[in-house]
């Protein structure tokens, strides 16, 4: 034990620079869970008062939880309360109304949205090239031609077709169909579009095959620029725009309906409306589950049954609904603890976990490859920071940069969460949404290709396979297996769970594969917990946790969170009603 | 003296449990906040500094953003440092170049530390901090938050943004009419004099680009362009609040109907002192959330209002009045 003046010089130093000076007794209790836990409130700044006045309080709930102000009406209501500890009361009360009206979720989705920061999926040609659609277009006959209003394919794919005015005006092939996207109408389709389907088109509508069953190998856009409307930004039920939101969504869905906020990562649903609910049928039927041609359960309105988002009735196909993701692609499992190890198993993989965002096609296809899904996943999820190394020796790089050259000092921690990433990728191009396909490699019966595709021979010497092969390299650290093994069975590269000789974030997989490993390691880690809790934060409270500085309170706040089932209220609630909420002038 | 005195007091009620002994001005409702650094962990924090601070100076491994980050992140994480067992210690074991996580040494690559510092009396050695370690006693972490962190912070442009439109009573008609690309609709702006601006990612989404600039200097974001929210405040932010606010103040004021800076009726037209102060009184609520006294009224009404009134015209004091709230600090920060 050192000696006293001593022990008064240190403690008064690392309060001055920690801040320990204070009131004490705070308290985080109300709906956080756990019993009253010391030390939360912040100092008295030597006697200097900042409490907010209730009115200044109101004016600062409202912003946390509505990002607007309080109305008029609100601040003549809280001044007529009574005293000030009424008025306190009547705070406490609109937080608790609050929390409970739609804008509550609209404030949720707000932060979200800029939280995850997902783009668009990117173009890769030129517009309105987007590929996670995999649906062919129809447009409307003109009015005048010998099928007036009924829908043909937009355009012409293969050489020698009849171009879609000639079909309007000839004798062709003519069906009429309740169409997915519109439950209760008539459509009729007319020529390609209307061939009866056939095995050999595997679900993709061709001049062979037409639109199968109530359209769903299809799609209408009513626009002027058939395929535009699934594309460009502005189309607030664009299902490009949609397939970007979808995550942000789903937290929003979480936090309003109180479920665990893990879900995000760690659950086999999401939120979406039908259209963009389709992308993920067209992807189960890209990879040969062709029932789901025949599925109606996702876009017959008296099926849908999934809970809501609040700004959206029931019934309405566009609102944000809940629904399983391995029900609409069961290429995304319903299994928790799916294990597969393609160095020994030759069967083909079943499929990825779903695993929450993880596995949304947003995030997926937007961030194109493995190493890019898992910097944002662990800078987004994890509130990870990957920033360059400052000078200093490294050894010299060769092919792995999770152990060679300076690129290890962030790899070590990508590639470890890269590896569970790696089985989801682009090939070719879109028109107006119809043409690119999301090969999930090692998967099921469709992905698979010749052994050559390894050499980089044509017609694999384009991405993703020269991608595969020049990145996923035998013996690295993303790649753990041997070169020998790689030769004989080439998809052992796509190895995607954490070998027991790796760690992610100090954990130590169970095993499970895909992005739903990696969900699984960031939440043992407490690191996803962490990161909600400093995002949430600094909402409410307007600035984020520095975690250098306040380990200890993010330790506490996390805990708290932890214990109250991860809902996102309870955590809300007790900031409004901790002590550094109430202060500041 | 005066105001080191309190500090003192205080200091000591945040004791040390690694002491053993009990906080010396405790009461039985004052907690322990935290094991304090001691002066051996200050010593081992200084002399591993020159290594590690540049990889480990902010986030959840700045170890080295200051004693405080040293001791409540790395001594007081059982992780990392297992108090009185070097051992079993995984900072120890790295700088020996055997850890049991993603990097086997610190510095993650080169010598050791062990080996950097082997026989360099100046440098301290393992043995020391094997010694450190091997000394501690219990850790915990201050579960405050830090003092010394602002209070307040600006609000964000979203936020701007709607409590512009709600407290002025203004809407996306007052400033855009609709347009259709590729059929869907769009916002165009009615001319840039009107200082529109919308979020990039909104729907109607804006169809011009200076409406979109105007929210991108006030610090907003968009993650469909990737460009993160920032709460900074700079020239170009403040110089955009001061257009914006002038300009969207008289457009409210001359909006016909509009009751959302004079509930009651009457608008802009009555320059009268008792309207006047009643009206900043009012606004005081409206856009702060305060309540102002007599002798501030009167005040701004003298200093702000009445200069920028005259016989014929009240709506210039009115629009300067409202501007003023609108750039008020108290309006700006939460």
């Amino acid at each position: 034990m050192p000696p006293i003046t001593s022990v008064r010089l240190v403690l008064l130093a690392a309060l001055l620079s920690v801040g320990c000076v204070g009131k004490i007794n705070g308290h985080l209790s109300d709906g956080g869970g756990g019993s009253e836990e010391p030390c939360l409130e912040v100092s008295d700044d030597a006697g200097v008062d900042d409490h907010l006045s209730p009115l200044r309080l109101l004016r600062r709930a409202s912003l946390a939880l509505r990002n607007s102000a309080p109305t008029d009406a609100e601040y003549d209501a809280l001044v007529a309360a009574g005293d000030e500890t009424a008025q306190l009361g009547w705070v406490d009360g609109f937080v608790e109304r609050t929390l409970n009206e739609p804008i509550f979720y609209r404030t949720m989705l707000e932060l979200s949205l800029d939280w995850f920061s997902i783009p668009l999926i990117p173009s890769t040609a030129d517009s309105p090239e987007y590929g996670a659609r995999q649906q062919r277009v129809l447009t409307r006959c003109a009015a005048n031609t010998m099928h007036p209003n009924a829908l043909v394919y937009y355009r012409v794919i293969t050489s020698g077709e009849m171009n879609p005015e000639a079909q309007c005006n000839q004798d062709v092939m003519v069906a009429t169909i309740e169409p997915w996207w519109a439950t209760g109408t008539t459509v009729e389709l007319v020529g390609y579009a209307a061939n009866p389907p056939d095995p050999a088109c595997k679900g993709q509508a061709n001049a062979k095959c037409g639109c199968g069953p109530h359209g769903v190998s299809c799609w209408y856009d009513p626009g002027q620029y058939a395929g535009w409307a699934t594309y460009v930004s502005w189309n607030e039920n664009g299902q490009r725009r949609n397939l970007a939101e979808e995550p942000a969504r789903y937290f929003a869905h979480l936090a309003w309906y109180d479920l665990p906020v893990s879900d995000l990562m760690l659950s086999n649903r999401s939120v979406a409306p039908v259209d963009t609910q389709a992308a993920y049928v067209s992807q189960g039927i890209a990879g040969g589950k062709l029932e789901l041609l025949d599925d109606d359960s996702w876009w017959r309105v008296s099926k849908l049954t999934g809970r809501v988002d609040p700004e959206h009735q029931n019934d309405d196909p566009k609102a944000w609904r809940e629904y399983s993701v391995p029900a609409r692609n069961p290429f995304f499992l319903e299994e928790r603890d799916y294990h597969y190890d393609p160095r020994v198993e030759m069967q083909p993989m079943k499929g990825l976990p779903a695993a929450g965002v993880l596995t949304s096609i947003g995030f997926l296809a937007t961030f194109p490859r493995e190493r890019v899904r898992a910097s944002r996943a662990l800078e987004t999820f994890a509130c990870e920071v990957l920033s360059p190394p400052s000078s200093q020796d490294f050894n010299l790089y060769v092919s792995d940069p999770a152990s060679e050259g300076p690129c290890q000092h962030c790899h070590k921690r990508i590639d470890p969460a890269a590896i569970h990433f790696k089985r989801f990728a682009k090939s070719g191009d879109a028109f107006e949404g119809y043409g690119a396909k999301y090969l999930m490699p090692g998967i099921g019966s469709e992905w698979h290709w010749p052994k050559v595709w390894r050499t980089g021979a044509y017609p694999y010497g384009y991405s993703p396979f020269a991608h595969w092969n020049q990145w996923y390299k035998p013996d690295s650290q993303m790649t753990p297996v041997s070169a020998a093994t790689a030769m004989v069975n080439p998809e052992a590269i796509f190895i995607d769970f954490l070998p027991p000789d790796q760690t992610l974030l100090g954990q130590v997989s169970d095993g499970t594969v895909g992005p739903l490993g990696f969900g699984k390691l960031i939440v043992a880690s407490g690191a996803f917990d962490r990161c909600v809790v400093r995002h949430l934060h600094s909402q409410i409270l307007g600035r984020d946790i520095d975690p250098a500085a306040e380990a200890g309170y993010l330790d506490v706040l996390t805990r708290r969170f932890v214990e109250g089932g991860r809902q996102v209220r309870p955590l809300i609630k007790s900031f409004t009603r901790s002590d550094l909420f109430r202060r500041g002038r | 003296m005066n105001r080191l005195l309190p500090l003192l007091v205080l200091a000591l009620s945040c004791d040390a449990p690694s002491s053993g002994a009990k906080p010396v001005l405790a009461t039985t409702k004052q907690p322990v906040c935290g094991t304090a650094a001691t002066e051996e962990t200050r010593a081992v924090y200084e002399g591993l500094k020159a290594e590690c601070a540049a990889c480990h100076l902010s986030g959840t491994r700045g170890f080295f953003a200051s004693l405080g980050a040293f001791q409540e992140l790395l001594v007081a994480d059982p992780k990392l440092v297992t108090p009185g067992s070097p051992d079993q210690s995984e900072l120890v074991k790295l700088l020996e170049g055997h850890g049991t996580g993603p990097f086997a040494q610190m510095p993650i690559a080169g010598k050791t530390y062990a080996d950097r510092v082997s026989g360099k009396a100046e440098l301290l050695s393992v043995a020391t901090i094997r010694s450190w370690v091997e000394g501690l006693t219990s850790q915990s972490r201050d579960s405050r938050p830090s003092a010394s962190t602002a209070r307040i912070t600006r609000i964000s442009a979203r936020q701007l943004h709607k409590m512009l439109y709600q407290q002025l009573g203004l809407t996306n008609d007052d400033f855009f009419v609709e347009a259709f690309e590729f059929t869907l609709p769009m916002a165009e702006a009615n001319g840039d004099g009107k200082y529109p601006m919308l979020p990039p990612d909104a729907l109607p989404a804006p169809r011009n680009g200076y409406s979109v600039e105007r929210f991108t200097a006030l610090g907003g974001g968009s993650p469909l362009s990737q460009k993160p929210p920032e709460r900074g405040i700079n020239p170009t932010f403040a110089l955009t609040l001061q257009q914006t606010s002038q300009a969207w103040c008289r457009q409210a004021l001359t909006k016909k109907d509009n009751l959302a800076l004079f509930p009651t009726g009457g608008g802009p037209t009555d320059g009268t002192p008792a309207t006047a102060k009643a009206t900043i009184r009012r606004w005081a609520r409206h856009f702060l959330g305060e309540t102002f006294s007599d002798a501030e009224v009167e005040e701004l009404h003298t200093t702000l209002f009445v200069p920028l009134a005259t016989e014929t015209n009240s709506t210039n004091a009115y629009s300067g009045l409202c501007s003023f709230f609108i750039r008020h600090p108290l309006w700006l920060f939460n």
